[in-house]
């Protein structure tokens, strides 16, 4: 197959997240698949959302607090040539067809550059202490793309080296702020460093990927609380339009937070699209 | 103090505002004028703006009529938490809704740029190039600089010391 969307879940939480999220997409990018890597039982209702659902293969870690190590093996099992990954806390609200041919330019691509809910780039380092000190290429994994080739392959595998032993590496490059727990972000960023690559799997002077990031503490607002939703309202029309402390989102809309998945906007979704909600 | 705004007739764009401004004191903290509130929509200065009589502006001014006539309703919905009505709040907003809840280009930028001395300092005399201010210092409160501002337009925010001006050159 060619292009697709793919999804990684593991836990009941993550699979209404995703089962959201790929409603989101039927919505705004119906005619591109959508897999999900999950192990976990999709509800039957909700099964033709998803092109094929792919078990997470090679479980074989002892440490299994840490899901994240296991998303290096999403290149391994995509049925794509070309693949869109996305965190499954994301909305996907607008068309997003252009961004494909922006891709293929690339072996893999990852996000430097995420805005606010008012489309503002983000400039703030508050959740970003490790990557400045430790001199890391500022990239995030909320969204990426890889297409399946030598260059991809050999990413994946350093991927999988860094994920396996993640206390090891990131004693090694990210000392300064070091993470409490393992981080796709940080994981990725070491590989390129390593790899040497950054400069090829970003582009830091294009704007038209509109990802909004929604952490509170990088909104550009003198910030007292620790949820965002304390500070704006949402909003979702009936036609699905989502808005955001009055402004209209466009784009991938990552919402961070497990509250904001309500089954007010569950069912605004899964009715739009006429799935059954038991 | 300048015929800079003799642009606007010869641009082709039908309305145009200052969405920046700046103080002419150069320290003051002025991040309250990138949005309306902490998490409301972007600032924009009503102070001068152009318009043509179009269709979509006539909407525009109804609109700006018809937020101001229901203040309190969208002063909660924007998050405004000063109970100041500013018609820079009130075009703001109109401008955001005109397009449509996003960043869009039913405003255009006013030529050159909109300079500005806060309430904090005092218009002491003008003349017909112009404008002696007295600027209250950084660090000591009731202290001023004397600075003389020429050949530019200027917002003067403190209209008390404005007034008392004009009324000197009326009365001689």
């Amino acid at each position: 197959m060619d292009k697709g969307f793919l999804l990684y879940s593991n836990g009941e939480k993550y699979l209404k997240q995703a089962i959201l999220c790929a409603m989101s997409l039927k919505v705004t990018n119906k005619n591109i698949p959508v897999s999900i890597i999950t192990n976990d039982k999709v509800d039957t209702n909700f099964e033709n959302l998803f092109d094929q659902i792919i078990p997470i293969p090679w479980i074989d870690h002892d440490d299994t607090r840490y899901d994240i190590l296991n998303r290096w093996k999403t290149y391994h099992v995509s049925p794509y040539k070309y693949s869109i990954v996305l965190d499954v806390d994301t909305l996907v609200v607008e068309n997003i067809d252009h961004w494909w041919n922006f891709f293929k330019n690339y072996d893999l691509y990852f996000l430097s550059k995420v805005f606010t809910y008012r489309k503002y780039i983000v400039n703030d380092n508050y959740y970003r202490k490790a990557f400045v000190a430790n001199k890391l290429p500022n990239l995030y994994t909320g969204m990426y793309f890889f297409q399946k080739n030598d260059t991809s392959k050999e990413f994946f595998s350093w991927l999988e080296i860094v994920s396996k032993n993640w206390e090891l590496f990131y004693g090694q490059y990210c000392k300064e702020y070091y993470p409490k727990k393992p981080s796709m972000d940080v994981s990725v960023a070491i590989v390129s460093k390593i790899l040497d690559i950054d400069q090829f799997i970003t582009n830091k002077k294009i704007n038209f990927l509109h990802f909004t990031h929604m952490k509170t503490k990088i909104q550009g607002w003198n910030t007292e609380y620790e949820s965002w939703q304390d500070y704006v309202g949402t909003y979702l029309t009936d036609d699905l339009r989502l808005i955001i402390g009055n402004y209209l989102q466009s784009g991938v809309f990552h919402y961070t937070e497990d509250s904001f998945l309500s089954d007010t906007i569950f069912d605004r979704y899964a009715s739009f699209l006429n799935y059954k909600v038991d | 103090m300048d015929n800079l705004y003799l642009n606007c007739f010869t641009q082709p764009n039908d309305f145009l505002i200052y969405d920046k401004a700046y103080d002419i004191a150069g320290f003051r903290e002025k991040s309250q004028f990138d949005f309306i509130s902490n998490q409301g929509v972007k600032f924009y200065w009503a102070t001068v703006i152009f318009f043509r009589k179009t269709y979509e502006n006539k909407i525009f001014f109804d609109l700006v009529q018809h937020i101001q006539e229901n203040w309190r309703h969208y002063k909660r919905v924007f998050q405004i938490e000063k109970n100041l009505y500013r018609n820079d709040f009130v075009f703001s907003i109109a401008i955001h809704i005109m397009n449509g809840y996003q960043e869009g280009s039913f405003s255009h930028a006013m030529p050159g740029k909109l300079f500005y001395t806060t309430d904090k300092d005092i218009c002491y005399a003008f003349d017909n190039e112009s404008v002696l201010f007295l600027l209250e210092k950084e660090k000591y409160v009731g202290e001023y600089t004397l600075s003389r501002w020429k050949n530019n337009s200027i917002h003067v925010m403190n209209k008390f010391s404005y007034n008392r001006c004009i009324d000197k050159v009326i009365n001689g």
